[in-house]
């Protein structure tokens, strides 16, 4: 059995025996077997000496139980991971950063504790997965959409703090932002409620964010600070209509105004659903297949634009959708034509009919995705690890860097990521379009591939290393990351000798002075494990 | 996908190691012994198939159970999730990757485990396995 690191076995062992006393001995793991599921599944450290690997995990009931875990932890100085599911492939999964760590798996914690229709709101615990939120709502029939990220499995909760995103109306894809309270058990035990949480018997906990005086919940967002144990989140009042349409414009310097024009509609809400940006001549990493004659994504952008006249192909194509009554998306989508037209010449449009909501089985039939209807699904894996666009991978890693909502954002960052990619040799399996899940910027994801193979892994790593750096000093920061990049990306964010990282230290000190919730997530350690590192 | 000139044929792999095997975990049938019994078992468990496969379809043949997916295994998952609640049922399948490796994550998270799993190099490549509870472990 491993031993938490500077952890006596004997007080590992009366740790143990104290999380078995609080939770029952179904629900302490230690052997091999069972803790495989808090492996990484994409862990760019498979099998190499610095894998992230727990030495035990354990999953409580209910939040006194996950105070009292964390009270033995404490006393024991054992370092605890919380997590929710743990499904965030990619970025981590269920292993802990620091290995040896106990995995404090709250999955069992899966009740949906009140959801209110008129309100519109949902508080949930930490195992809530959004297959479950999405059953509840079909099962009681209640009138209300979930937005969540795709694939769909993992958690309500641990999406949200991890900073996730979604496809639905602007107002709820940004899933941190859409929450609205939450439940917090610290590293001493106590639990704190925030917003008006905080008001015994408060009637308004899910539906005012702010309560009265500071407010802290965004310390618990890709936090070592504490372990969430209950969160309200604000669910989007299920619409009636619902209209997709394509804008298409003919050069690449349209780009500018094409965006700037989805601002301006997405930021007075005269459109709702994600904007999605395509080129035919962006490359994606993967094989695709191209029409003859058609010119590469390394072409001068005279062949492309020439290509692009000549065959009627936009140069560019987003795909703008709305949500709400039929006569107020229709009127939408009439607004958003006359809009591009008269700043873009040559602009063209297509699509537009008013779908009524929830779209009809057959509507949904072959989609890929169904997360702009907010229902959940796993059919992305049907093109992910090992399908014939990525195989032989294990899985993949991603660097996701934050870019401007501009055009001329778009144009800058896509270029020094292709020269980038080529002069590292980077294994790119997918570079995206732009993603607009959130208002305001844009994210482009540069997904490599894992394997198994610890020599193209290092390799890999490195050049990974190379591009965080690179991006940043470009002025293009990382959202998340996974455990093995985490330090490199949070030493990025080091505007006046590091001040964001040393505030965050000093928190971390004050509020969990053993320093044993979640050490080393995302680059802030305990003291005693800092002056190691030192 | 699902050419017939490069996909595995079901036929030409080793069935009775699959049904020994995945059939011993299952139902406590010892290893190299009682392969008829074994896939008596088996095939009264939950079969998972891909329509887009010929393979996969016939494994599945003569199955009582077939839960049949096409590529998206999420129906299939959101199925299992509620029945591995309540009961440790054994489920086996021939599927593509992606479509065992959610099923995959989520018997873990519900206490059970690949009892066996077997990769067959192909276009695309498919896995045949079979999940059933941990030895030991209350059914």
């Amino acid at each position: 059995m491993r031993t938490p690191p500077g952890v006596s076995a004997a007080d590992f062992a009366d740790a143990l025996a104290g999380f078995t006393a609080v939770v029952g001995k179904d629900w302490v793991f230690t052997s091999d077997e069972d803790l495989e599921p808090y492996r990484d599944a994409y862990s760019i450290l498979w099998s190499e000496a610095d894998e992230r690997i727990a030495s035990a995990a354990v999953a409580p009931f209910t939040a006194e139980e996950v105070q009292a875990v964390m009270r033995i932890a404490n006393e024991k100085r054992i370092p605890i991971y919380p997590i929710s599911t743990g499904k965030n492939l990619g970025y981590g999964g269920a292993a802990p950063v620091l290995s040896g760590s106990v995995v404090l798996d709250l999955k069992r914690m899966n009740r949906i504790l009140e959801i209110d229709e008129r309100n519109a709101y949902v508080l949930v615990e930490p195992g809530v997965t959004y297959f479950d939120l999405y059953r509840h709502i079909q099962d009681k029939k209640l009138n209300l959409w979930i937005d969540c990220p795709d694939p769909g499995w993992g958690s309500v909760i641990g999406n949200a703090l991890d900073y996730g995103g979604g496809y639905t109306h602007s107002w709820y894809r940004n899933h941190f932002d859409a929450h609205c309270g939450m439940e917090v058990v610290l590293a001493s035990g106590e639990v704190l409620r925030t917003g008006m949480g905080a008001l015994p018997g408060a009637k308004t906990w899910q539906q005012n964010k702010y309560g009265y005086g500071p407010f802290v919940d965004g310390l618990f967002k890709q936090s070592s600070l504490g372990a969430v144990t209950k969160m309200g989140f604000w669910l989007y009042p299920a619409p009636e209509a619902y209209v997709a349409g394509v804008i298409g414009v003919p050069k690449k310097a349209d780009i500018n105004a094409l965006v700037d024009v989805i601002n301006y509609l997405e930021n007075t809400v005269a459109m709702q659903g994600m904007p999605v940006f395509a080129s035919p001549f962006l490359p994606l990493g993967f094989p695709v297949p191209q029409p003859p004659g058609m010119p590469s994504a390394e072409a001068s952008v005279a062949e492309q634009e020439a290509y692009a006249a000549r065959t009627g192909t936009p140069f560019w194509t987003v795909t703008v959708s709305y949500y709400g009554g039929p006569e107020v998306v229709k009127a939408q989508w009439e607004y958003t034509k006359k809009k591009a037209a008269a700043a873009i010449p040559g602009a063209s449009f297509s699509g537009g009919e008013v779908i009524a909501m929830p779209p009809k089985a057959d509507e949904l039939k072959g989609m890929l995705s169904k997360s702009p209807f907010g229902i959940p699904a796993l059919a992305i894996f049907s093109i992910g690890a090992r399908s014939p666009y990525s195989d032989p991978t294990e899985g993949h890693i991603t660097c996701s860097p934050i870019v401007p909502r501009t055009g001329e954002g778009i144009v800058a960052a896509y270029e020094l990521i292709q020269k980038t990619a080529k002069r590292l040799e980077l294994p790119v399996t997918v570079l995206t379009p732009p993603i607009g899940c959130w208002a305001r910027t844009f994210v482009i994801l540069v997904m490599m591939a894992v394997t198994h193979e610890p020599e193209k892994n290092k390799r890999t790593r490195a050049a990974f290393r190379e591009m965080v750096k690179i991006l940043a000093d470009a002025g293009y920061g990382e959202y998340r990351t996974a455990p093995a990049f985490q330090d490199d990306v949070m030493a990025t964010y080091s505007f006046n000798n590091h001040a964001l990282l040393r505030f965050h230290e000093a928190v971390k000190d004050a509020v969990d002075p053993n320093g044993i919730i979640s050490a080393g997530r995302y680059g802030v350690w305990p003291k005693h494990l800092r002056e190691k590192k030192t | 996908m699902g050419s017939a000139g490069t996909e595995p044929t079901w036929t030409r792999w080793d069935r009775r190691e699959f049904l020994t095997a995945a059939g011993a975990v299952a139902g406590g049938v010892a290893v190299g012994t009682g392969v008829a019994k074994a896939a008596s078992l088996l095939l009264s468990s939950i079969i998972v198939a891909d329509t887009r496969f010929a393979a996969s379809r016939a494994f599945a043949a003569g199955a009582a159970r077939i839960a049949w997916i096409d590529g998206d295994v999420t129906v299939v998952y959101n199925e299992l999730d509620l029945l591995w609640r309540r009961e440790k049922v054994t489920v086996s399948g021939l599927t593509a990757y992606g479509a065992f490796f959610c099923l995959e994550r989520l018997a873990m998270d519900r206490g059970l485990r690949v009892a066996f799993k077997r990769e067959h190099r192909g276009a695309p490549v498919l896995i045949s396995w079979a999940i059933a509870s941990k030895p030991g472990a209350a059914a």
